[in-house]
């Protein structure tokens, strides 16, 4: 099994071309994204904002490959998802994208250290070298000292983090958040979301799914969504929470 | 796949199977169960195969061979290693006629004693055993028993092994014994009491309870050798017998326990002494030193049992399989969301298939185990009670680890076969739909359906159509097992037809149905599980029902219901039946049973009519009389009665009837009086009491009388004829009259049966109480009969019996309606998982609480109704096939004596009533405990893990 990925040629993570998703036919057709763009880097925190029904998870599914688009292209790490088998979809999830969820995030079968090693598992590494790897990833996360502990054993925040952890494990750095701190009180919310704009700084790269527009102020870049299409694109200002209008 | 993700994907299901405690004790006490089963039978029958060691224990106690002189001294034998009475072969005795050479003539006529000396080893040191299966009555506390005597020395040490030595002392003094424990059980004596062989005086004393650890019910005596076989010789009608006890066995030891080899075992046969010696039991010489006819035939009737005991595991390992995998199923679909997180963090198909399948490894494995060591501590714990019931002690406990092996390894596949369904539909579902907890219902797969109808009318057509054979018929086991599993197959498109009724049906009971027929993943296998388990009872009911009233129609009372029928045998006296013995021997029976129970009522005194008195005194000679029926039945002795035809043709002829019945208790030709009449037969008409006196034949079968005539054919045995045989014939008025049963074919007067030429050949008493004699009553007066000499046989009429058939309707039904519930409450317990959201719609719309008992109760019934109605279909199949063969099988061929035996199966009877209460009732059943023991509250509506 080959660990060596294609990387984009411009050094993208994730990009996003024309992607359109239909869902249903005739009278029942409905468009859950038009024609979006988006590039992401690494050390990029992008957030997609939007009301709901907009689209917001429908993007990150594509960009996951957990959906395929009607039209346009996905790319992460320069592979393109819509040319992939079913099998090499889930090594790409392997190996280069991780999910975090609003909740039930772990295996409540697995302890934390075990979660994390998930992915390298399945994906054939030795069960020790997949465990100091996952502990590694768990110290990068703060919460090594809770490797051993079943998921009903850890709090929201914890658990979380640990779901951080395991989404960037191994060599991935993309992480696919949808709502991670929707089920957080705010205090919390805020340790999660810090964790996570570390881990960017540290290299990887984040598009995360909100509502809260205090939590899309940890993002580098913010994408709002209305009706599938990207209606406004804002970079951040180190100094002012003012956005620029990016033309569609 | 690598090692690590399947590492990964059984901890997963490992650690899901200690979560989820309830469900998974379920499975693996359905796997453990049959394992246990299993595994105990395996254990006891390798316990009770014997070491050759251990069987030489047990035949020669400490010696090292067995000398059995009982076959033709002198001439020359052949034997197997490991004697066996069937394969031995005296070889001047093989042919038509016994040509014995002259030096077998030569040693013949050597004294016992002086061939042994020839035939053995001169310094081998020999223990007389007199081992006889004859049997002695002997008196008992409540008067007298039959037993075996046997005369061996058994405090001698070469004995040691033979019996086990349960209470008191070996026998020492003269006329000393030792008592089996089942004769110390039948006849009530204690170890220190004496008893008596009838006819003799000699007290003997019982010293010592022993056990034969290879037939613990015996009922056996054992003196010092020659002591009971000298008292019963004395007895003079023993002397005569051709089967008088005496030394006819010896157990051998050579010095220093020297091997007994083959080739002195051929020595021993070429006197006419087979042996058999431990050496060689232990170590058997090659096939080439062995006569080939001594070798057993390769029997046939093994390979088909293992037909049917592979096809019945089989069928049961389907079972668990049908009933275990809906408990798999709910599993996977209560992690569905975790079985998708494992896709979100890359698991591909295969690896979430292999986390459920791991549940079925784990499972299986636990099961297994579990069952496999149950199984070993059934055994061991219920081992004396094994022992006590098979008769036979265990060699040794035996486990084999490869047998056990096996059995686990069936354990193992069971639960990983019962995983693979959940399995594929598990890893099938999107990644997306697992994560968001939305199910799309899919339309049956039409290949398995189309599969299912194929496999249904094939195996319907080899069941119904098949070839007959005459040693059973595999054709009709395969046959059915394939239309069964075709019906499973198509089973998912049933369930989809059956949820098209809902429209008519109220509320609960429309929602019920739907979501069965939606969820087939679940409803399919367990409205299978039920089917295949009321299909065997049906198939087994029907048949037994069957044959039931079949056994029913032919049962032929042999005198009225109630009454006690006395059948005094003839008794000898020097070599001929004596007619005064013969008379007190009745007389003293008779009195013996109206001193027992007084108020039997007016006796009949009848005799059985013969022709010739075949007693052996000068002048007699030996016949057979018979009536002869109207119309010509061809001759069934001759070659050409194999013919299917012919026996089918003659089956069908009136004609043949009294050559076709069955043995049966009816008797051909009595004599007797008007209270003979009324007690035998039922008839109380003065009319016929007064034909009889004018001397004519009463019959109750017109086919008897021809021009008011009755034919009587008489044939006198070894005299001159065409077959050796002389044949006559008597005519003799006749009168039909109708009884109540046909205990005789023809009842003449005494004087008239004097006339005719015929004379009594045994006496019976018929007594016709006006109450039934209880079973108490039955017990004493049979007791009554054994005292007085047990020279007679009683008997009371009870009718037609059943038997056992009625308990194993009632443990088929049993079986039949445990397995049906628990699928059933299986696949409700499925069904409230995947309910709870439309539960909570439910009562935000206003709907009572009771709605959700209801739901739960239709859901059950659906499963059960659905799995009983189709049962019902596939279990007349199996029924109907086995029926068919019966009739078409004849059980016996043309013998020499020209009667054959048609099988009288008969038409196919179905239990309707059976059928509708299995129909109905399990429905009816599963519907109430379900409504029983499900809450009525709604729980709140929250996403499940």
């Amino acid at each position: 099994m080959t660990t060596t990925e294609i990387r984009d040629p411009e050094g993208a993570v994730l990009r996003l071309r024309g992607v359109s998703r239909v869902h249903g036919n005739g009278p029942n057709r409905v468009h859950a994204l038009r024609g979006i763009d988006l590039t992401v880097r690494p050390g990029e925190f992008v957030a997609v904002m939007g009301p709901s029904g907009s689209g917001k998870s429908t993007l990150l599914t594509l960009a996951g490959g957990l959906d395929s688009a009607s039209s346009g292209q996905v790319r992460v790490e320069g592979q393109d998802l819509g040319k992939l088998s079913g099998a090499a979809l889930s090594a790409v999830r392997r190996r280069a994208i991780g999910y975090v969820f609003q909740d039930f995030n772990l295996i409540p079968a697995l302890t934390a250290a075990e979660n994390v090693s998930l992915p390298r598992e399945l994906d054939g590494v030795s069960t020790r070298r997949a465990r100091t790897e996952a502990l590694s990833a768990l110290a990068e996360t703060g919460v090594a000292d809770l490797a051993n502990r079943f998921p009903d054993q850890l709090s929201g925040g914890q658990q979380q983090r640990v779901a951080i952890a395991r989404a960037l494990v191994g060599e991935r750095r993309l992480v696919l958040a949808d709502e991670p701190t929707g089920a957080l009180d705010s205090t919390t919310g805020e340790t999660v979301l810090a964790v996570l704009r570390a881990r960017c700084d540290a290299g990887a790269a984040a598009v995360m799914v909100t509502h809260d527009s205090r939590h899309a102020a940890w993002a580098d870049r913010v994408v709002m969504l209305t009706d599938g299409q990207v209606i406004e694109e804002r970079e951040r200002q180190d100094d002012s929470a003012a956005g620029t209008d990016v033309a569609r | 796949m690598s090692l690590s993700a399947w590492r990964a994907a059984l901890r997963i299901a490992r650690r899901d199977a200690l979560r989820a405690k309830g469900r998974s004790a379920l499975i693996i006490a359905m796997i453990a169960l049959p394992v246990v089963g299993v595994t105990g039978a395996d254990i006891v029958a390798r316990s009770s195969q014997l070491t050759p060691q251990e069987r030489s224990t047990r035949l020669m106690g400490t010696a090292d061979a067995y000398v059995s002189t009982g076959r033709q001294p002198g001439w020359r034998l052949v034997q197997a290693p490991d004697p066996d009475p069937r394969t031995t072969t005296v070889l001047s005795q093989s042919g038509p006629k016994p040509t014995p050479t002259p030096e077998e003539e030569a040693r013949a006529a050597l004294p016992l004693e002086r061939l042994l000396k020839q035939a053995l080893p001169a310094e081998a040191r020999l223990l007389p055993v007199e081992a006889t299966v004859v049997s002695h009555l002997t008196s008992t506390s409540y008067g007298q028993g039959q037993t075996q005597t046997w005369g061996l020395d058994l405090a001698d040490p070469l004995a040691r092994g033979i019996t086990t030595l349960r209470q008191g002392s070996w026998p020492a003094a003269p006329y000393e014994i030792a008592a089996s424990t089942g004769f110390l059980t039948d006849s009530g004596l204690k170890v220190g009491q004496d008893t008596t062989l009838k006819g003799t005086t000699q007290p003997l004393r019982i010293t010592a309870e022993v056990e034969y650890p290879g037939d613990l019910k015996v009922s056996r005596l054992t003196g010092r050798p020659g002591e009971l076989s000298g008292l019963l010789a004395a007895l003079p009608e023993e002397s005569t017998s051709p089967t008088a006890p005496g030394a006819r066995d010896y157990l051998l030891a050579l010095p220093g326990h020297a091997a007994f080899s083959w080739e002195a075992v051929q020595n021993a046969n070429a006197y006419g002494f087979t042996v058999a010696s431990r050496a060689v039991l232990a170590d058997p010489p090659p096939a080439t030193a062995v006569s080939s006819s001594t070798r057993a035939e390769d029997d046939r009737t093994a390979f088909n049992k293992r037909t049917i005991a592979v096809t019945v595991v089989g069928m049961a390992l389907l079972e668990i399989v049908l009933l275990a995998g809906p408990a798999f199923a709910v599993g996977a679909r209560r992690s569905r969301r975790q079985l998708g997180l494992l896709a979100a963090c890359g698991g591909n198909r295969a690896h979430v298939r292999r986390v459920v399948l791991g549940g079925g490894i784990v499972l299986g494995t636990a099961g297994a185990a579990a069952g496999a060591v149950l199984g070993g501590l059934a055994v061991l714990a219920g081992r004396s009670w094994l022992e006590a019931r098979s008769g036979v002690r265990f060699g040794h406990f035996a486990l084999e680890p490869a047998d056990l092996l096996g059995i686990m390894t069936i354990g193992l596949v069971t639960g990983l076969l019962a995983a693979i369904v959940p399995a594929v539909q598990a890893a099938r579902q999107p990644v997306l739909a697992a994560l968001t907890g939305r199910v799309t219902a899919r339309p049956p797969a039409r290949w398995l359906a189309f599969a299912g109808a194929g496999l249904i009318l094939t195996g319907v057509a080899v069941a119904l159509l098949g070839r007959v054979e005459s040693t059973g018929s595999r054709s009709v086991l395969a046959g059915s097992v394939l239309a069964e599993l075709g019906l499973i197959a198509c089973t998912p498109l049933l369930v989809s037809l059956f949820g098209r009724l809902g429209r008519f049906l109220p509320l609960s009971s429309r929602l019920a149905l739907r979501d069965s027929a939606r969820h087939r993943g679940r409803t399919a296998p367990a409205v299978a599980a039920v089917m295949a388990a009321v299909a065997g009872a049906v198939a087994v009911l029907t048949f037994q029902s069957s044959s039931d009233s079949a056994s029913r129609s032919s049962y032929s009372a042999s005198a009225p219901t109630g009454a006690v029928v006395l059948r005094a045998y003839p008794v000898s006296e020097g070599g001929h039946v004596s007619a005064p013995a013969s008379a007190k021997n009745a007389t003293d029976l008779r009195t013996a049973i109206e001193r027992t129970v007084p108020d039997l009522g007016r006796r009949a005194d009848l005799a059985v009519l013969g022709y010739g008195a075949c007693d052996g005194a000068p002048g007699s000679f030996c016949g057979n009389a018979r009536l002869l029926i109207q119309g010509n039945c061809p001759d069934l002795s001759g070659p050409g009665a194999i013919d299917l035809g012919v026996q089918r043709a003659a089956a069908a002829n009136p004609a043949c009837a009294t050559l076709l019945r069955e043995p049966d208790d009816i008797r051909e030709l009595i004599s007797g009086d008007a209270t003979v009449l009324h007690n035998l037969l039922g008839v109380d008409s003065p009319a016929a009491t007064q034909a009889l006196d004018q001397g004519r034949v009463l019959v109750q079968d017109p086919r008897y009388l021809v021009d008011g005539k009755v034919v009587l054919q008489l044939t006198r045995y070894g005299a001159t004829g065409p077959d050796g045989n002389q044949l006559s014939t008597v005519s003799l008025p006749g009168t039909l009259v109708q009884g109540e049963v046909q205990g005789a074919r023809a009842v003449l007067s005494p004087t008239a049966a004097q006339a005719a030429g015929l004379l009594p050949s045994s006496t019976e008493s018929v007594w016709r109480p006006a109450r039934t004699l209880a079973s108490a009553e039955e017990q004493r007066t049979k007791a009554a009969v054994v005292q007085t000499g047990d020279h007679g046989k009683l008997s009371v009429e009870r009718g037609y019996q059943a038997g056992s058939a009625n308990a194993v309707v009632l443990g088929l039904a049993i079986a039949a309606a445990a397995v049906a519930i628990a699928a059933a409450a299986i696949a409700t317990g499925l069904a409230a998982t995947d309910t709870q959201g439309d539960l909570a719609t439910l009562a935000a719309v206003g709907a009572p609480p009771g709605v959700r008992r209801r739901l739960s109760g239709f859901q059950c019934a659906v499963v059960a109704g659905m799995g009983a109605v189709t049962g019902v279909l596939a279990g007349l199949v199996p029924a109907a096939a086995i029926q068919r063969v019966l009739n078409l099988g004849f059980t016996g061929g043309a013998g020499s004596s020209g009667s054959l035996q048609v099988a009288t199966a008969g038409p196919l009877v179905i239990p309707w009533a059976f059928l509708a209460a299995l129909a109905v009732g399990l429905p009816l059943l599963s519907w109430l405990l379900a409504a029983g023991f499900t809450r009525s509250r709604v729980p709140l509506a929250r996403r499940t893990e």
